[in-house]
């Protein structure tokens, strides 16, 4: 395989190898920031064992062992899969909640600095006292005991 | 006493050495030595005179230890920056 075709296969599929009953694979921090691997990871630790190494600058190396004994070739190709797709998703969750720390603040900001929350509370307050509740057609306050008074 | 010896490396990046240091802790009483050095970017842990029956398992189990411990500080410490 041509080094072009080679970097191309690893740039698009997540590449792992199988020996002695463990997965691993290694991960570019440049696509996958290391809370994301963290994060993953962290979700993994209660369905199997979980060993990040440093194989070169820049990367981080994952590797995974079933903590069932019988667990095959399919099942750990799986758990690798699974793992990517985990990885993909904290990845998304980091790169969102970047995007919009900005508009969270501001809304944090308005929600507790901002006097209308308050001013709009009194509105509502005054807005309730202010409706009419002597009016009582159907005698609702009335008590069921004394029909009379 | 088992002649049994495992030493793993962690790398200072990806593990913190309290986390390291705790999983030591935890895993001391099932080993008669557990030993703990900075070497470079790294802290290697050799653990000697383990239950040969554990087999890869307390490898295992161990780096799970300190994985966790060092997620969950970091958590925290990314929590008590935001605060």
């Amino acid at each position: 395989m041509s080094e072009a075709a080679t970097l191309e296969r690893q740039t698009t599929e997540l590449v792992f190898e199988l020996q002695q009953g463990r997965v691993f694979f290694a991960l570019d921090e440049d696509l996958y920031p290391r809370d994301a691997i963290f994060g993953a990871a962290y979700l993994f630790v209660d369905r199997c064992w979980v060993f990040l190494t440093r194989p070169a600058d820049g990367q981080v190396g994952v590797r995974l062992r079933a903590k069932d004994p019988s667990a095959d070739e399919a099942t750990l190709t799986a758990l690798a899969g699974e793992f990517a797709n985990e990885l993909l998703n904290q990845v998304v969750r980091i790169r969102v909640a970047e995007s919009t720390a900005q508009i969270r603040e501001f809304y944090m900001a308005k929600a507790f600095f901002a006097d209308q929350a308050q001013s709009s509370i009194d509105a509502l307050l005054a807005e309730l006292d202010a409706e009419e509740l002597a009016e009582d057609d159907l005698a609702i306050e009335v008590p069921w005991e004394d029909p009379d008074a | 006493m088992h002649d049994t010896e495992l030493v793993v490396a962690f790398h200072h990046s990806l593990y913190d050495l309290p986390a390291v240091k705790a999983a030591a802790e935890a895993y001391g009483p099932y080993c008669a030595d557990v030993h703990l050095a900075e070497e470079g970017p790294d802290i290697v842990v050799t653990l000697k005179g383990f239950d040969p029956g554990y087999g890869d398992m307390i490898e295992d189990a161990f780096c799970n230890h300190a994985l966790h411990e060092t997620i969950v500080a970091r958590r925290e410490a990314a929590l008590e920056g935001m605060a």
